[in-house]
């Protein structure tokens, strides 16, 4: 019964035994193709026998022979200048290859730029939300070229100081001796503050330090733990408790103004 | 789902399937990797048979894999220079040592050095080969070649000035195709003439450099040697060409505008000068002198070509960051 079975298994696959073998051959001739013949090793072994076989006697000095009839040096001259000609218009192609190069630089710089441009207002744009006279001293610069003023750019929150580097990514400039609170007592922090519903809002800003072992600064800048945005519809000093009609700071169209 | 092995549809593809393979593998059977070219054409070698030796390496520089470096480029090279001096083909041994060198400095060794001074040797360019033989003994003073080298040195050479014309039309004869076998002949005519004199072929020998891309022995030539009065603008036009080559733009622009405006170069001068302007940033000044070309040939139309490229707006920013 099994042999019936595997005869009719192979009957039913012969035709595929052909191209089969056909494609293993071609496999085994394609990788017999692609050896990389003598290793690197072997052909200096194999250079240096040769060399050896001539490195025993010298060979007979020759003498300087006529090959071809006398050529007129007028036409040689002339043949020159046109190979000057042709020599020129390689190093045109060649200048032109630099242009065009110089154009696509020109290019990335400029939409790099113009990027960091983008993401320097989006983080401007940013503390808006979390605006808040009483506690926030906002004394970056608004001047007509945002590029320039990246790297002057200070948020003093609270004690903390955040500030963009000249890449634009935010940084501390928090000196790094006070960090000895760990990120576990942070997060419970962050817990214990969390705004209720029942709370004004508040602007907590996170500026406890960070554990100074840790390598990561980037990540433990102080960061601006805010609440919902109902945040920026109510002053601080404001006795007027926040409403749900307040939740959606886009309501009065003012709220993310950096200028509030 | 069932498989039916009597669908015709997965005979037919089977078939051609089988079609394809047979006909790829006779296509890959007949194709030799660069590397098994080598083997080839070290086994010729054994075998006494330099001429194929070297159509089997000049395969190998053609055949895939190609040479992906010039350090590799340059080994091959080196066994074409290897069998072409073994068939006695001296000019081509020496133009593709020079060329070997030229992409990768690292083979200059006693080796390398051995060979050309045999190669000039065979030829009859008996200074160059002496100056040699003298390099290599200062290269690896331990050199199995020095025994060889003081054998050389030690014979007597006979040089005829009479054969200085001979030189340089030879030299003139190899420039188009072998300018670096053509820069030994000019090279050795320049060495055997008295060193106050002034010469032609040192001119030439500064063509066939620059042509061959050796501009670091050009410029040492331009340096040494002066130019005959009727050659002076091509001497100064070729040393231009040299500093161009070395990217030393105010150079060559000092050196073009040494050209004076009578000669049937000074049109090329002048462009040159505009290249050289252009590429130190002065577009300004390079746009003005792009002006004053006079008609020369073709080079106006490449001249008005360079023109319209410098000219041309700013393409649309085609890349999204």
């Amino acid at each position: 019964m099994t042999r019936k079975i595997i005869t009719r298994k192979i009957a039913r696959t012969q035709h595929l035994l052909l191209p089969g073998l056909a494609f293993a051959a071609l496999l085994c001739l394609h990788s017999e193709a692609q050896n990389p013949g003598p290793a690197r090793h072997v052909r200096g072994q194999l250079w240096q026998q040769q060399v050896n076989l001539d490195a025993e006697q010298l060979v007979q000095p020759g003498k300087v022979q006529r090959q071809a009839p006398a050529i007129n040096r007028q036409d040689v001259r002339k043949r020159i200048g046109q190979d000057i000609q042709k020599q020129l218009k390689q190093q045109t192609r060649n200048s032109v290859k630099q242009i065009q190069r110089n154009r696509i630089k020109n290019l990335i710089r400029d939409r790099s730029r113009q990027n960091l441009v983008q993401q320097q207002q989006r983080v401007r744009a940013t503390p808006s939300k979390t605006d808040n006279k009483n506690q926030i001293d906002t004394t970056r610069k608004q001047t007509s070229d945002p590029a320039s003023d990246i790297s002057q750019r200070r948020i003093s929150i609270a004690g903390a100081e955040t500030g963009v580097d000249s890449t634009g990514n935010k940084v501390s400039t928090q000196p790094a001796v006070t960090r000895t609170i760990t990120k576990l007592s942070r997060k419970s922090m962050r817990k214990t503050m969390a705004p209720t519903a029942d709370t004004a809002p508040v602007v907590t800003v996170d500026t406890q330090p960070i554990d100074s072992n840790d390598n990561d600064r980037t990540i433990k800048t102080p960061t601006i733990q805010t609440s919902p945005p109902i945040v920026d519809t109510q002053p601080i000093d404001s006795d007027i408790q926040p409403t749900d009609d307040t939740l959606s700071p886009m309501r009065d169209g003012s709220s993310l103004s950096p200028t509030r | 789902m069932t498989f039916k092995p009597e669908s015709r549809y997965l005979a037919e593809a089977g078939r051609w399937l089988c079609i394809a393979t047979i006909y790829l593998s006779v296509g890959t059977a007949f194709a030799q990797s660069s590397f098994q070219h080598v083997k080839n054409g070290f086994a010729l070698l054994e075998k006494s048979k330099p001429t194929k030796a070297i159509e089997a390496f000049e395969q190998a520089l053609e055949a895939p894999p190609k040479p992906k470096t010039a350090s590799e480029k340059s080994e091959l090279l080196s066994y074409t220079a290897l069998a072409c001096f073994k068939a006695g083909r001296y000019v081509d041994c020496l133009e593709h040592f020079d060329r070997a060198v030229q992409l990768d400095e690292q083979m200059v060794d006693s080796t390398y050095l051995f060979y050309r001074a045999q190669a000039l040797r065979a030829l009859g360019l008996r200074r160059l080969e002496r100056n040699t033989w003298h390099y290599l003994k200062k290269w690896d003073p331990q050199s199995r070649f020095v025994k060889l080298a003081d054998e050389a040195l030690a014979q007597k050479a006979t040089e005829s000035t009479d054969e200085i014309a001979l030189l340089i039309d030879e030299g003139l004869r190899l420039l188009d195709d072998l300018p670096a076998a053509a820069s030994a002949f000019f090279y050795e005519a320049t060495l055997r003439q008295p060193s106050n004199t002034t010469m032609d072929s040192a001119v030439y020998l500064a063509v066939a450099l620059n042509k061959a891309g050796n501009f670091n022995s050009a410029v040492t030539i331009t340096q040494t040697y002066k130019p005959p009065k009727d050659l002076e603008d091509l001497w100064h036009l070729q040393t231009g060409l040299t500093y161009m080559g070395l990217n030393k733009w105010v150079d060559a622009t000092t050196a073009f505008k040494r050209v004076a405006k009578s000669s049937p170069h000074y049109g090329d001068a002048t462009y040159a000068q505009v290249l050289c302007h252009h590429n130190l940033g002065e577009r300004e000044f390079a746009t003005s002198l792009l002006k004053n070309i006079p008609q020369h040939g073709d080079l106006k139309n490449t001249a008005d070509a360079f023109k319209r490229i410098v000219n041309k707006s700013e393409p649309k920013p085609r890349l999204n960051l």
